[in-house]
């Protein structure tokens, strides 16, 4: 008769709970099918690891009650810990975003009573009774007054006993009492089950998980999994509160649910979602429990932002303080242990207002989001399109903080792509290209030089003075740094129409990466064509070498190279002045 | 509208036939989507008042990655425009991006006609002749817009 009635409460509310999303809102980490088992590791603080098949329906409390007989006596308590948090009891643990042979984390606390009185450095226990505390004074007295710690601290939980019972029908989260609040049932039901019974609900609903973002003031509130932890990292405030206004006024954004997006080089090669995790960054393991949530990429991808209580002995018994260190896997296959990272890729977001591609003007999703202040976006095919067309005319910047990078295509004032692994959407071929050309700039923004010898581009890091460059370690071959061309005495005979190079100023990059004028004499006619002709069409650049050739205008000539753009006059061949302005502007 | 075509292009084609820019018409070509016969009205109080200039826009495949290609079919004397109609405009060059528009670029068109630009030449004596002699240059601007650019 109960589990009748509970059944029918099932249905009821999750019925209740459709309503409340979005029309067409598909949820990617929705359970999975009820016969797919689960193989993951648990380890203990002990050091202990054991292989745990587990279905996806079962609860918190139900694994735990799976793992007690393995792991310690009937009288001591154990929590879980995964990606920085304890887990809730009532969660499901199809809703964290475990995958196969994901490690969950066991600590056994020692005894019920030593548990029960506060430790002397501050546990999760502490947290999770401080947030229970919260949630009392928050909640209406009538509302918690039966059962403030519904959905906290597993040893306090009143019936872990029913669970076990239960757990013939491992279908849904078991529920305490039937005499509970309209709002526990909800919490209970909801896809990731809060840490705080005051919790508002918030689940794969793009809406809620807002709502849950912006509320969520207190701390540790929510598991690193949550939609609405993607979100507050994500989205500054100014832009979850544009997306709720959004929502509101019914527009109907994308509708899905937010993810981190991580390159996974090895096996998926490709964008893949990525999962958050989190471990000590003292003694690398994951048994530790994050002081506050991460609000912010800063918060995640800088080290020593967010201090965190680590559960392995020698952090535990150090003196020193834990920093929590935010790490990314991909979802897009089993992981292959500890040391199977992926890269964050934090411009691409799920597209939720719906803007649409300053390219294409589709509205695509996942969408690149530059982190300039207009917040340009770009669909992920035009961002590769916009990449490969800047490669190709080698208009990327080389930064000497970031490296070979591109501002926003609208070149917006500070809009550098900050982490170059984007460019691995351009796939293997390209990136190859990219890392190729990002090295050449990196050799001449050293003051380097590269060797010129066609087919060669060794390279080279000389002293500063020295003219007579042999290529070593690379074709051996000896040319001039200031021609570039094979070594000679006396003065260069290229391209400089009457002046002698080596009059001309010297800029830290007096190299030229693309210069084919070194096989005179020794290749093919047609080499000797091709350097006849470059070196009557162009003249190099003053500052950078790079052959340029004037094929109208006036006389003002800008360096094409983007690392260059050198300001010089094509009669003069120096820097471009107001007297070259007054005197042959026009020639 | 022709298969294949992007949206981009369908939309920017749309807006420009429902909302003109004043002084301005553009039509894509009956055979070539990409292809634009642009009509650009001489701006008031400059000397291309009361012309009626032609231009063709093309717009490249890598659109909107690379710039459209405009040029003036319509005889013009002006510094930034030369004898063969080529235009000399950063945003059709260097400071293009793709947050531009067509629309973007026929304005900036019609403001280069209201205001030319010496300083950056393309037409080599006209620019020289504007900075040496403005009241002249503007005289033979308005002599070349009474005869190119009013007979039809």
């Amino acid at each position: 008769m109960f589990s009748l009635l509970l059944g029918w409460l099932k249905s009821f509310f999750s019925q209740v709970l459709s309503l409340f999303q979005i029309g067409s809102a598909k949820s990617v980490s929705s359970p999975p099918p009820e016969s797919q088992m689960l193989s993951i590791f648990v380890r203990t603080n002990t050091g202990e690891k054991i292989q745990v098949q587990l279905a996806p329906e079962w609860t918190v409390a139900q694994l735990k009650t799976h793992l007690k007989p393995q792991l310690c006596s009937t009288q001591q308590h154990i929590k879980l810990i995964f990606a920085g948090k304890e887990l809730p009891e009532s969660l499901v643990l199809g809703q964290c975003d475990l995958g196969q042979n994901s490690v969950l984390h066991a600590v056994i606390l020692v005894t019920s009573a030593s548990a029960a009185t506060p430790p002397t450095s501050p546990t999760v226990s502490d947290i999770t009774r401080r947030v229970q505390d919260a949630a009392i004074e928050e909640f209406p007295p009538a509302n918690c007054s039966e059962k403030p710690n519904l959905t906290t601290a597993g040893k306090e939980y009143a019936s872990s006993e029913t669970l076990t019972s239960d757990a013939r029908d491992m279908q849904r989260p078991t529920r305490p009492s039937s005499t509970d609040t309209l709002e526990s049932f909800t919490l209970l039901d909801l896809p990731c089950g809060k840490i705080s019974g005051a919790e508002t609900p918030a689940g794969e609903d793009v809406e809620a998980a807002l709502d849950a973002a912006f509320s969520e003031q207190r701390e540790c509130q929510r598991l690193l999994c949550d939609a609405s932890t993607v979100i507050t990292i994500q989205l500054s405030q100014d832009e979850q509160e544009q997306l709720r206004q959004l929502k509101a006024s019914g527009v109907p954004g994308s509708g899905e649910r937010p993810h981190f997006y991580v390159f996974c080089s090895r096996p998926c090669r490709g964008v893949r979602v990525g999962k958050l995790r989190v471990r000590c960054n003292r003694c690398a393991q994951g048994a530790v429990t994050l002081h506050e949530d991460p609000t912010c990429w800063k918060d995640v991808l800088t080290p020593k932002q967010i201090l965190c209580w680590c559960e392995t002995p020698a952090c535990k018994e150090a003196v020193k303080e834990c920093y929590a260190e935010f790490y990314f896997k991909c979802s897009g296959h089993v992981t292959l242990g500890d040391d199977d990272v992926a890269v964050p890729l934090y411009m691409i977001r799920a597209n939720l207002p719906g803007v649409v591609c300053l390219s294409c003007a589709e509205v695509a999703s996942p969408v690149i989001v530059f982190e300039c202040e207009a917040s340009h976006v770009l669909c992920l095919d035009c961002f590769i399109n916009y990449c490969l067309s800047k490669l190709s005319e080698r208009q990327f910047t080389h930064d000497s903080e970031i490296g070979y990078t591109l501002p926003c295509p609208v070149n917006c004032f500070d809009s550098y792509i900050k982490e170059v692994h984007h460019f691995r959407l351009l796939g293997d071929d390209q990136y190859r290209r990219y890392q190729h050309w990002a090295t050449e700039e990196a050799v001449l923004a050293a003051g380097g030089v590269l060797c010129p010898r066609p087919g060669c581009g060794h390279g080279l890091l000389p002293d500063a003075d020295c003219v007579r460059i042999t290529c070593v370690g690379g074709c051996g071959f000896v040319f001039c740094r200031l021609c570039l061309q094979e070594y000679h005495t006396g003065e260069c005979w290229q391209l400089d129409h009457g002046q002698p190079l080596s009059s001309l100023p010297r800029s830290a990059s007096t190299a030229s990466f693309n210069v084919d004028t070194s096989r005179v004499g020794v290749g093919a006619r047609w080499d000797v064509a091709s350097a006849a002709a470059i070196q009557s069409l162009t003249k190099a650049c003053p500052q950078c070498r790079t052959p340029t050739e004037r094929s109208g205008g006036c006389m003002h000539m800008v360096c094409t190279r983007a690392s260059c753009r050198f300001n010089w006059c094509w009669v003069c061949h120096k820097e471009w002045t107001r007297d070259c302005m007054a005197a042959h502007w026009f020639g | 509208m022709a298969s294949g075509l992007p949206k981009r292009i369908i939309k920017e084609t749309q807006r420009l036939m429902a909302e003109p820019v004043p002084g301005i018409s553009a039509k894509p070509d009956e055979s070539n989507a990409r292809y634009f016969h642009v009509v650009v009205a001489g701006p008031e109080s400059s000397p291309f008042e009361g012309g009626v200039f032609k231009l063709e826009l093309f717009l490249p495949e890598e659109y909107p990655m690379s710039a459209p290609k405009v040029r003036f079919m319509t005889k013009i004397y002006h510094p930034n425009i030369d004898k063969l109609g080529r235009i000399c405009l950063d945003i059709l060059k260097d400071k293009w991006s793709p947050a531009l528009q067509i629309r973007t670029v026929l304005l900036s068109i019609q403001a280069l006609l209201s205001a030319p630009n010496p300083d950056d030449p393309l037409a080599n004596d006209v620019a020289e002749l504007w900075k040496v002699n403005e009241p002249e240059a503007i005289r033979i601007a308005r002599e070349w817009t009474r005869t190119y650019a009013m007979g039809n």
